[in-house]
């Protein structure tokens, strides 16, 4: 369980750094370490902060199951480039004027983070800051995601969510008649 | 490798409901009303009003980021030479969205050709969450432009209208005002309610208890505030003692009728003013007596119980004329229209600037063109919404 020190002055020292530390590690399913601000974790993951306060963060990696490497990286990734980004004049200006704004547009810092990703890694992503209660990250990535639907159509939107269609051939004739407007392009 | 394989297994859907609508709340409505062809799931999703609230919430902030308004020309079938007033009046509504960042074109949202001699003029719009409330000098039509939905309101040919779309239910009301006979100075208000929860009220305008505390002015249909307050100018020349002055305003809580006094700037005379919603804020445009060349703004806090605060100083507008308040730009300035013109305005005191002739705008939809024999507009600030009509 402890990593092999030896003497009870590095004990000590030991002691005096946790104390310290303002990181976390947290370890991913396949068992891979990353670091993270533990002030940033805390700010962006409700269940980090709970984890956090609460003293059930270990420091030889707290254990997230559910949340492969590579998702855990880029979750890690997310909340260092977030503690760097200056919030823009936009956000500030508009979090004083509407108090009750749920709903921001990601930021050109945030875009790039998501445009980079892979299909997988991207759906991978909202399902961890979904377990983590990443609010943040969790409307950064559904936005992409709503993005990449815009264009498409029904039948390549099934194919990417790996849905079923349930209707019947009338059903669906039907429907697309009723609503051959949205049917068209802009 | 063995994680994509893993993946494949996953059934039946990648991913859970909640998910899935925390990425459809993104969308707009356009895209969302193709994906209901999708599978049942996302029709439920799309029909369910606990998620057509939230995507209103999203569809408002996404408006504060980036503001369009809702553009409604009015057109004639063809000029009658030598006529002062029109007899040709087009039955046909059409609605455009039009954004700063694009001042020269209008997006074609929604048009509807009505029978010939429905009505011969269309009146100022009202206008809550995405629904547009179309007064005309026969029957009143409400409107959901992005749903492309319309429905006409049973024996309404009142145009003193008012509109108020309520929480997530769904459930809207509207409430007209009805002259007591053989009393000019009396008038009392009905209440018209569709949707769900609207009960056994669903099929005729019920009557409000009680005369109004003052009667309201003509060819005014009301201001809506934060869904709750609906807003009507106060008419004196109707006023038996002649004195009332000020803003009528209906709780739709309690259906209760309270008076907001006009800025003391103002004078006391008069009372030739302009209201609007901004941010949720009550916003008053007139002159002030001291200063006659500039139009100034207030605006007004509501809170959600409807506690009101004081007429604050925002802006002065030197403008011959009084312009509508549309929506803060996102390079600072304030949209303002009037007439056939949408201008930008930069604080504290400077000229107006043309941002966009509506008579010029060309708009897209199946061509690009121009408005053929126009008469008036219609303009409101606008946010799409799901919100379904129900009659």
């Amino acid at each position: 369980m402890e990593v092999d020190k030896g003497k009870g002055e590095a004990e000590e020292t030991r002691k005096v750094a946790e104390a310290d530390r303002d990181t976390v590690t947290l370890k991913s399913s396949d068992g891979k370490l990353f670091e993270v601000s533990k002030e940033a974790a805390a700010r962006l993951s409700t269940v980090l902060a709970g984890m956090i306060a609460g003293g059930s963060i270990d420091d030889n990696g707290t254990d997230l199951k559910q949340i492969g490497s590579e998702a855990l990286e880029n979750v890690v990734d997310y909340c260092n480039k977030h503690a760097n980004s200056i919030p823009s004049a936009a956000l500030i200006s508009s979090s004083i004027s509407f108090n009750t704004a749920p709903f921001k547009e990601p930021e050109e810092w945030e875009r790039k983070f998501v445009d980079r990703l892979s299909h997988d890694a991207l759906f991978d992503l909202v399902e961890a800051a979904n377990f983590l209660g990443m609010e943040r990250l969790l409307d950064v990535t559904c936005h992409k995601i709503s993005e990449m639907m815009k264009g498409k159509s029904p039948d390549q939107i099934r194919e990417v969510f790996n849905i079923k269609n349930d209707y019947t051939k009338e059903e669906l004739e039907e429907i697309r008649q009723e609503l051959a407007w949205a049917f068209y392009d802009d | 490798m063995r994680q994509r394989k893993r993946r494949f297994r996953r059934t039946p859907c990648y991913m859970s409901e909640e998910m899935i609508r925390e990425i459809m709340v993104w969308l707009p409505v356009k895209s969302l009303i193709r994906s209901r062809s999708v599978c049942k799931a996302w029709q439920a999703i799309i029909s369910d009003p606990v998620f057509i609230l939230a995507h209103l919430h999203c569809s408002t902030s996404k408006w504060e980021q980036d503001p369009c308004v809702l553009i409604s020309p009015h057109t004639l079938d063809f000029f009658l030479p030598g006529e002062q007033w029109p007899s040709t009046f087009s039955n046909h509504i059409h609605f455009y969205q039009w954004r700063p960042s694009s001042p020269g074109v209008a997006k074609f949202l929604h048009a509807k050709k009505f029978i010939d001699g429905m009505f011969t003029q269309v009146y100022n719009f009202a206008y809550c969450d995405g629904l547009v409330l179309t007064p005309t000098d026969n029957l009143l039509y409400l409107f959901n432009p992005a749903t492309r939905d319309a429905i006409s309101l049973p024996h309404s040919n009142n145009r003193r209208s008012g509109i108020s779309v309520q929480g997530g239910s769904g459930r809207q009301a509207f409430y007209r005002t009805i002259d007591a006979k053989a009393n000019l100075y009396r008038m009392g208000m009905e209440v018209f309610t569709v949707g769900e929860g609207a009960g056994d009220d669903a099929s005729f305008w019920k009557e409000l208890p009680g005369d109004l505390p003052f009667p309201i002015k003509k060819w005014q249909t009301a201001l809506t505030v934060k869904r709750r307050f609906l807003f009507w100018r106060i008419d004196r020349a109707r006023h038996q003692q002649r004195t009332a002055r000020g803003l009528l305003r209906l709780d739709l809580s309690d259906e209760s009728f309270t008076v907001t006094a006009l800025p003391d700037a103002m004078g006391s005379r008069n009372d030739a003013c302009i209201i609007d919603e901004l941010h949720g804020e009550l916003c008053l445009t007139a002159r002030c007596s001291e200063t006659t060349a500039a139009a100034t703004v207030w605006a007004m806090e509501v809170d959600d119980d409807g506690r009101q605060g004081q007429w604050e100083r925002r802006y002065s507008v030197r403008f011959p004329r009084l312009c509508h308040v549309m929506a803060p730009l996102p390079d600072g300035r304030l949209l303002l229209w009037n007439m056939t013109d949408l201008y930008g305005y930069e604080a504290p005191e400077l000229e107006l600037e043309p941002v966009c002739e509506m008579d010029e705008i060309r708009y897209e939809g199946r061509r690009k063109r121009r408005w053929k024999n126009l008469w008036s507009f219609n303009v409101k600030p606008y946010t799409e919404s799901l919100v379904r009509l129900t009659a």
